[in-house]
């Protein structure tokens, strides 16, 4: 919704202005460290990655930090490891989930210690999807929107919507499509998927995942420092659930997939 | 018993200006118990069309040091000793008129001024001919006045004179920068200034774009804008005061004047309802700014719709020599749409009843009924398949200001004000094809008074001293829902209560004062200081100001701002006023700061108080202008030295940091060189420091993106922006009645593109480096345009 008016306003100065690069100093900070983790229940797979900052105007790759030692750990206190990859990753498979329970992570890094908990909530399904014709507008070509049907259940729930189409991945960052249900608590749900406008043929998969809040938060405000936009005047890092100042999060979520070919 | 004498068309024979004069006098004189001092009041007004002249000046050449201002609707009253007198009537911009005379008795005079054959040759250019040291002998500080004759003389830009954006060319004053309509004086937030117009309070003062401010030129009689020592009668921001004063209509003959521009264009008719008694003015005005649109690319955006409008219409009746009615109203418009599927728009729209009355020649009072409004709607989609929102605040005002005239050394200003506020922070309506929820916020209510008084007193010949204390009041009630939040943000509990019963009452005591001490004619040090409470706030968390930015009241939650600031200053002029030279420094504190927790959401929020921190500000600097007043050569330049920071304890760990308007460096230059009768040109060179701004300090990956890092708040700077315009105004021949110019401007000449945002972009310009870069985003290049003026009676 918040994103709606930044776009139109900043759209109302793209109709004059002119973009180019230029030379700007900034105050590099030492480097910090970075932990993503997520738990995949439905590829259950546990997966993280250690990693550090680098400079704002750096050519370099991102460091990847080995010889770490990662554990989940369920909520009935039984700790499983992760394997060492050796490129920065570490990975567990076939870790089955039980959901509306709590995981914790614990990472060791030469002698710090990491930890951070998350909910795992019940995923809800889609109903089905459909689509609907949209003719050509300022914002956009003729296409077909998606609509995705859900019944949203009772309390508060917070939804990413992650789409393949022909086979795929969209990841850009201003392409991620996340919603809670705060404009439309407890009812059937048709919502458009105005990310992206399809044509006939496609084949579209949607995942819904289903967050818990304190995730939800976390990646609505990656997205939005992420996606550089600039405009906001109270710019911060997004809320991470590490025990430890540390920048990325862990996540654990499920979600559920749907296929639709787009006809006429 | 009252005797009247009337006395019509005299010829009064005044030392050089005999053939100049046709003097319309009329002498009332009343009987009186017999006491030393007699009374002489009266109004002064333009002989051409009846306009009270606000600040024109009654100075008794045979005593010392004895003198008196009009208020601000053109009355006067001076207390001397019976017997015979030299008065001196004088206004910037008119012919004096001296008169020697013998009173006995108290004396209305009615005066009226005007030009000398000389100055009206070359009307939009201003002469003067007397001591104009108004800024050294008054004893108000800090106050950039714009009369009637300095209006006329602003550069033009875009055709128009704007007195919004010549008021930002003055020391102190910032513009918020291209885009953007608000506007910071000394450090002060966007929302601290009290931007008056016929004492109706205006929300938003500029158009789209920033460009044009709501005021049109042609229908403002004065301006004035309060710095610091702000008076008494003025509250509920705590930076500035900016003071609008629209022209009556001419009283005595039918005038039309306008112009037809590339970007817009305007037109205003006045007259006399009833000659010399009452009269009406009627101003409009039209942009039609799509035609920047014509730059774009898009073929969609070419066909968008993008204008804005304004209409100022005033009436006045003199209903005795007693009392004067007065009506006025504007309504503006910023309309933005692409096709029937998009639409935005926005603006103030505000009406005013006032009664003048004078009880007897020392006391005089105002009346006045407001109503003010600003909202701004969102339109997307149509029917089923669209939604709108819509947000607004408006007041009912009611207010009354007393002017007493004690005696030659102490003029007593006192009053009441109350204002009811309704705020509307969104209702959202959609058709059923759209899956949201209709929302309607609860309306919130307040109400806001005040109460004051004053006294501007003169002590000998040299101090003088405007003192006063104003006592300001907030009581935020219902009907309507209050919550209370715990520091994480969830509710902790919420109470529902009934209208105008009370949910929370501040109040504060905000002493004013101001002094002036006058070491000669050319030289005077004047010092200052205001605290003023501040009770509506407007909350923005984007970088630049827009309409949709949101009024929120004060409540159990979000406290009164409070600003504090002194101010000193040193003034002096040379070769007979011709060069005004400043120096002023000042320190201001503020308090109960409002700021952001990250990622805010402002739009739509029912709890919105739970996204905000608090914490406090301080600015302070140093402002040196000179200006040259007469001659071919004249303008002004101007250097300000300053800073602006914040410290909030929920950012940067309380951790002192600039405020987004801390501009360390700002000068204007503003010139202006009549060549000949028939052309003038101006120029205007802005610089300042960029803006402070956060930017990353480091970068990382995250879930498959590239994320910057946030570094500390306002740790960097956008570039430095300057820009330089030019102006060229040609006179045409003259008919009689009818006056025309074609004026010719270019805004930023060199076509600097100066920065409104800056974006860190992964590789921007696809060079495959894998390397972030900084992409600048400006919004106007350079911009001619043209426009033709005309003015005809």
């Amino acid at each position: 919704m918040k994103n709606i008016f930044y776009i139109i306003v900043l759209f109302l100065f793209a109709t004059t202005s002119c973009q180019k690069v230029i030379d700007l100093p900034v105050n590099d900070t030492e480097p910090k460290m970075v932990i993503e983790a997520k738990y995949d229940a439905v590829k259950e797979e546990v997966f993280v990655k250690i990693s550090k900052t680098i400079n704002v105007f750096s050519a370099e790759a991102f460091p990847a930090i080995t010889g770490a030692s990662v554990e989940i750990i369920n909520s009935n206190g039984v700790v499983s490891p992760l394997t060492d990859q050796g490129d920065g990753t570490y990975l567990l498979e076939n870790y089955s989930p039980v959901y509306n329970s709590m995981y914790s992570i614990k990472i060791n890094v030469a002698g710090e210690v990491y930890q951070a908990t998350d909910a795992l909530v019940p995923v809800v399904p889609f109903d089905s999807l459909t689509t609907e014709f949209q003719p050509q507008s300022p914002f956009s070509d003729a296409g077909y929107v998606v609509y995705m049907h859900i019944t949203d259940p009772l309390g508060p729930n917070f939804y990413r919507v992650i789409r393949k189409v022909n086979g795929e991945y969209r990841r850009k960052i201003g392409e991620q499509f996340m919603f809670d249900d705060g404009f439309t608590e407890g009812n059937a749900q048709k919502v458009p998927m105005f990310s992206e406008l399809f044509q006939i043929q496609d084949t579209v998969q949607l995942e819904l995942i289903s967050y818990s809040e304190k995730s939800y938060k976390y990646f609505q405000e990656l997205r939005d420092i992420a996606s550089g936009s600039g405009a906001s005047a109270a710019p911060a890092n997004p809320t991470s659930n590490w025990s430890k100042e540390a920048l990325g999060h862990f996540a654990v979520y499920g979600y559920s997939t749907e296929i639709i070919i787009v006809k006429d | 018993m009252v005797e009247t004498l009337n006395f019509t068309a005299i010829n009064y024979n005044s030392m050089k200006q005999k053939s100049y004069l046709i003097l319309m006098f009329f002498i009332t004189t009343f009987f009186y118990s017999f006491s030393q001092n007699i009374t002489i009041s009266g109004s002064i007004t333009d002989g051409r069309n009846g306009e009270d002249l606000f600040g024109a000046s009654v100075i008794v050449l045979d005593m010392s040091n004895t003198g008196a201002r009009t208020n601000v609707y053109g009355f006067y009253s001076l207390s001397i000793p019976a017997g015979k007198h030299q008065l001196a009537y004088r206004s910037t911009g008119f012919e004096e008129q001296i008169f020697d005379l013998t009173f006995t008795k108290d004396t209305l005079i009615n005066l009226e001024l005007f030009m000398s054959k000389e100055i009206q040759e070359l009307e939009e250019v201003a002469i003067t001919s007397k001591r104009s040291n108004n800024n050294i002998t008054s004893s108000q500080m800090e106050v950039t006045r714009l009369d009637p004759q300095s209006i006329k003389t602003i550069p033009i830009l875009f055709g128009e004179q704007d007195v919004m954006k010549t008021l930002q060319l003055t020391p102190g004053v910032k513009g918020g920068g291209e885009g953007s309509a608000g506007f910071y004086v000394r450090g002060g937030g966007a929302d601290q200034n009290l931007i008056l117009l016929d004492e109706s309070t205006v929300y938003n003062a500029s158009h789209l774009l920033g460009f044009f401010s709501v005021f049109n030129s042609d229908a403002i009689k004065d301006v004035a804008l309060y710095k610091s020592g702000i008076p008494a009668e003025y509250g509920g921001r705590a930076s500035s005061v900016m003071d609008v004063r629209m022209r009556d209509g001419n009283n005595k003959n039918f005038a039309a004047s306008g112009g037809i521009g590339l970007i817009s264009s305007r037109l205003t008719l006045e007259g006399p309802i009833v000659k010399d008694k009452s009269s009406f003015i009627v101003s409009g005005r039209r942009s039609y700014a799509d035609l920047f649109l014509v730059f774009a690319k898009d073929d969609q955006i070419k066909d968008a719709t993008l204008f804005f409008y304004d209409l100022n219409a005033k009436m006045n009746y003199k209903l005795s020599d007693k009392d004067r009615l007065y009506v006025s109203g504007y309504f503006g418009r910023d309309k933005f749409g692409l096709n029937e599927d998009f639409g935005f728009n926005w603006g103030n729209k505000t009406g005013t009843l006032r009664w003048n009355h004078l009880f007897n020649d020392k006391l005089f009072v105002n009346t006045s009924l407001i109503y003010s409004a600003f909202d701004y709607e969102f339109n997307i989609g149509q029917g089923e398949d669209g939604f709108g929102i819509r947000s607004s605040i408006s007041d009912f005002n009611i207010k009354q200001d007393y002017n007493y005239y004690l005696n030659n050394n102490n003029s007593v200003k006192f009053g009441v004000n109350a204002i009811h506020h309704t705020f509307e922070p969104g209702i959202l309506e959609s058709g059923s094809n759209v899956g949201f929820n209709q929302i309607n916020l609860d309306k919130r209510h307040a109400l806001e008074i005040g109460a004051y008084i004053q006294n501007e007193q003169k002590f000998g010949n040299r101090w003088a001293l405007m003192y006063g204390l104003r006592y300001s009041g907030f009581n935020y009630m219902g009907k309507g829902t209050a919550y209370e939040f715990a520091d994480n943000g969830e509710i902790e509990s919420e109470r529902t209560y009934g209208s105008w019963e009370s949910i929370k009452y501040y109040q504060g005591i905000e002493p004013r004062f101001s002094a002036s001490y006058i070491i000669n004619e050319s030289n005077s040090i004047k010092a200052g200081y205001n605290r003023i409470f501040q009770y509506i706030h407007q909350l923005s968390n984007t970088t630049t100001s827009s309409p949709t930015d949101v009024w929120v009241p004060t409540s159990n939650n979000v406290k009164p701002q409070i600003g504090d600031q002194i101010a000193l200053g040193y003034y002096k002029n040379f070769k007979k006023d011709e060069y005004q030279v400043s120096v002023e420094t000042y320190y201001k504190w503020l308090q109960n700061q409002i700021d952001y927790k990250p990622n805010a959401n402002l739009i739509l929020n029912g709890q919105i108080e739970r996204e905000l921190v608090y914490g406090k500000g301080r600015a302070y600097g140093v402002e040196f202008q000179i200006k040259k007043t007469k001659g071919d050569f004249t303008g002004w330049f101007n250097y300000t030295l300053s800073r602006a920071l914040r410290t909030f304890e929920d950012i940067d760990a309380g951790k002192e940091f600039s405020a987004r308007q801390d501009r360390i460096h700002d000068l204007n230059l503003v010139l202006t060189y009549n060549i000949n009768k028939k052309f003038v040109v101006s120029t205007s060179f802005v610089y300042y420091t960029g803006d402070a701004v956060t930017f990353p300090s480091a970068l990382y990956e995250m879930d498959g993106y590239q994320v910057p890092y946030v570094g500390n708040r306002n740790e960097n700077r956008l570039p430095d922006y300057h820009r330089l315009d030019l102006g060229l105004t040609w006179y045409l021949k003259e008919r009689k009645n009818y006056k025309h110019n074609l004026s010719f401007s270019v805004y930023n000449v060199y076509n600097r593109e100066n920065a409104f945002s800056i974006r860190f972009v992964d590789d921007f310009e696809d060079n495959q480096t894998g390397q972030t870069q900084a992409v600048q985003t400006a919004l106007f290049k350079m911009i001619p345009s043209i426009t033709y003026n005309f003015n005809f009676k």
